[in-house]
């Protein structure tokens, strides 16, 4: 709608709202060179909107409703109907119009997505991992000891710990020969082996050179070769500080995933946790580097690797045995016979790890 | 879902009724209904949200603030009541400066104390335990803080034909009694659940202004009502097939571990730092978890589409009220669809949710009454300078 005005201009109406009342007070406006001079009733000026510090209101598009805000009037409103103004203003003050956004086609969206991946995969293999070994590197030793025996204390809260004497005695023999070796020495900590009553076979080293036994593994154990050969394995990965390592990939994991997939919702919160579990795991190079280093410390005391080599091979049998299906896919051990059959070594003569009476003892630590 | 998110709450008023009365009830007579309108297109969405996901990506997340506004700017701006539409004039750089300041003042002071705790305390029990404790009550707290205060950011930053809406009370207050809440409900089994929600929606609501007018909130004595539809919801938990089936198997689940019956292939072997695995009792375990989580999402719909429909009821501005209609179904569907787009895109696809969540209530909120706009005023409390610093660490409000 137009309307020939006094002073000969072109006048379009359009509602203002001035920012005090939610009154819409029905104007008239005129498209200036410098600006929009908005006029009420009678045509009574109410103002003049110079095109600088004048803009479209976010997230409506100038094409559907010229919604306008200015700077000098932070809550006041100008909305102009008509759409000739749009002409108008696009030639004399482009400036105040948003850029035009650019809607993609279906080829340009999955490059976007392929690349969002690619992104979000260099992040989580080759950017954590790498930043996170040279931050573990950087940080002092007696750093960790001091997390280490905190988690000591909150360990022997929550979980009953084994030690009868001769049991303890029969442990402190084994350890002694593997820590002695120059190949257990190298990453100079103070390593601490702890066993704990717990219904599940399961061994792990944490930081600080704390490292836990659960007692079914060890009563599971078929000689004490292997049992040297799992806390060989263990003591290779405090030398090489995986722990600290691995620490430090799961903090930048989780905090990146609390920042794409956190929003308070449980969606997000499940994206959250979807993105800690996919470092829960040691990756298959810590795992290879541990098992080289296992090998160096258990050649250096003189103890056979095809203990460590026997119970990957009987790991392999009981998975292949109870997990099949769909449930493989989750296994981050996929590669256990060819683990042992990298350790296995039929060459050198060596004793066992204990004698047998020593064994029995520490079969029975728990006792 | 929780409590603090959504777009402030059903604000404004309609100018001259639009459209008559629908069908409705005969209470709603002659009385002018207004709908919400939105024109939300995911096609709009696809460009925002690959390019908020790259630029979040690149800059290690730095961008989510500009981000976040972007979308806001959008469902904002493709809202109106009455044909007027909503705009959000809340900035980047706001959230970005609100964020600094809780890093350096909340978030470094907590994180500096745990570690200097977890170094120097090594080996007290009691003092880790203690410190432990109070640093989780701690975070609760400043969670419902934020949550408020985030509600205030957005209702200061929403104009509509010229006024912003505010919200005044104190997030301390606020969060003191959302706090106590939280150790009453469980203690009481869930039982004081109705009570706390309406008092802490009393809290939101009778503080929340449009210019100068202030939401009311009638729940005097009324909290009663809603205890028909939570004692339904639970019962419907339990005895709808769905909800036997889960009874069920959480039963022999329980049973087998009560008689120390490990199904073959739990704990197959032994593992370094994996004290769990996944295999058959693992993967029972996870499908029964899943039911129970699907099942409590029903019960938690089925109540709460009744309460929202209830309280909504109760909401007063001026010569305003509020009708929602949304039933427990559509309310699961929203929910649920919307659990499923952020989980499965990580989250880089909330934009999308955000977008069905606007759409719901622009479709399923009226308001009812003649609107009085003329005399209704600019807000004149003071605005907060900086946004959302405290939501943005605690990941509080999803829109």
């Amino acid at each position: 709608m137009r309307a020939p005005s006094r002073d000969g201009r072109t006048r379009v109406h359009g509602s203002f709202f001035d920012g005090v009342t939610a009154a819409a007070k029905p104007v008239t406006v005129s498209v200036l060179g410098t600006g929009i001079q908005i006029y009420g009733e009678g045509g009574v000026s109410c103002g003049n909107w110079p095109y600088g510090g004048m803009r479209t209101a976010p997230g409506v598009a100038p094409e559907t409703e010229l919604n306008l805000l200015h700077r000098d009037h932070p809550d006041a409103r100008l909305v102009i109907t008509d759409a000739g103004v749009l002409g108008q203003i696009r030639t004399i003050a482009p400036q105040v119009l948003p850029r035009e956004e650019r809607q993609h086609g279906l080829a340009h969206r999955l490059a976007l997505i392929a690349l969002i991946i690619a992104i979000l995969a260099g992040l989580v293999f080759v950017v954590i991992p790498q930043g996170a070994h040279v931050i573990a590197g950087a940080i002092p030793v007696d750093w960790e000891t001091a997390w280490g025996k905190s988690f000591r204390t909150r360990l022997s809260a929550s979980a009953k710990v084994c030690g009868n004497r001769r049991g303890a005695d029969a442990l402190e023999q084994l350890a002694a020969k593997l820590l002695a070796t120059e190949a257990a020495r190298a990453g100079g900590y103070d390593i601490d082996i702890t066993v704990i009553e717990a219904k599940a076979q399961n061994a792990f080293a944490t930081l600080g050179g704390q490292i836990v036994l659960f007692s079914d593994l060890i009563e599971k154990m078929e000689g004490p070769d292997e049992l040297a050969g799992v806390l060989a394995h263990e003591i290779a990965h405090v030398v090489a500080r995986h722990p600290l390592t691995h620490a430090i990939e799961a903090l930048a994991a989780t905090t990146l995933a609390a920042m794409f997939g956190g929003g308070g919702d449980m969606g997000g919160s499940a994206a959250g946790v979807g993105g800690a579990l996919a470092v829960s795991a040691y990756s298959r190079a810590m795992e290879a580097e541990a098992d080289a280093i296992a090998q160096n410390i258990l050649a250096q005391a003189r103890i056979s690797p095809n203990g460590l080599a026997d119970f990957f091979a009987r790991l392999k049998r009981t998975e292949t045995v109870t997990s099949g299906g769909a449930l493989a896919l989750f296994d981050s051990h996929p590669d256990l016979a060819e683990r042992a059959a990298r350790l296995r070594d039929d060459t050198g003569s060596t004793a066992p790890a204990l004698g047998p009476r020593e064994w029995r003892q520490l079969k029975t630590i728990c006792g | 879902m929780s409590d603090s998110e959504g777009p402030p709450p059903a604000s404004p008023i309609p100018a001259t009724g639009t459209r008559a009365a629908a069908a409705s009830g005969a209470d709603a007579a002659a009385e002018p209904q207004h709908r919400f309108t939105y024109e939300g297109d995911t096609a709009d969405l696809w460009p925002m949200t690959l390019k908020i996901a790259l630029l979040n990506l690149v800059t290690l997340f730095f961008y989510r603030f500009w981000g976040r506004t972007r979308v806001r700017q959008y469902l904002w701006g493709r809202t109106s009541l009455l044909g007027d539409r909503f705009v959000y004039t809340g900035t980047g750089k706001e959230m970005f400066l609100g964020f600094v300041i809780v890093f350096f003042v909340v978030l470094l002071p907590i994180f500096a104390a745990s570690a200097y705790v977890v170094l120097y305390w090594s080996e007290d029990m009691g003092a880790q335990m203690a410190f432990f404790y109070g640093l989780g009550a701690v975070t609760y707290f400043l969670f419902f803080v934020a949550s408020y205060r985030a509600l205030r950011y957005r209702l200061s930053r929403t104009n509509w034909r010229g006024i912003r809406g505010n919200q005044t009370g104190s997030a301390v207050v606020y969060a003191l009694k959302a706090f106590g809440w939280l150790l009453l409900v469980p203690l009481t089994m869930g039982l004081l659940y109705p009570v706390q929600s309406v008092s802490l929606t009393g809290t939101r609501l009778k503080n929340a202004w449009f210019g100068d007018r202030q939401f009311a909130f009638e729940s005097e004595g009324r909290s009663g009502l809603l205890y028909g539809p939570y004692l339904r919801a639970w019962l419907g938990f339990i005895f709808k097939p769905f909800g036997i089936v889960i009874l069920a198997l959480l039963v022999i689940a329980l049973a087998l571990w009560a008689l120390g019956i490990d199904l073959p292939g739990r704990f197959a072997g032994a593992r370094e730092g994996e004290p769990v695995q996944l295999d058959l009792g693992f993967g029972l375990f996870l499908v029964i978890w899943g039911l129970v989580a699907l099942g409590w999402l029903r019960t938690y719909t089925r109540y709460k589409a009744r309460e929202l429909a209830i309280m909504a009821d109760w909401v007063r501005f001026g010569r305003l009220r509020f009708r929602f209609d949304a039933d427990h179904n559509q309310l699961f569907r929203l929910v649920f669809g919307n659990i499923l787009i952020t989980a499965l895109t990580l989250g880089f696809g909330r934009p999308f949710a955000q977008n069905r969540m606007v759409r719901f209530i622009a479709r399923h909120l009226t308001v009812v009454g003649v609107p009085d706009l003329d005399t209704l005023g600019q807000s004149t409390g003071r605005a907060p300078g900086m946004g959302e610093g405290l939501a943005d660490a605690f990941d509080a409000g999803s829109i």
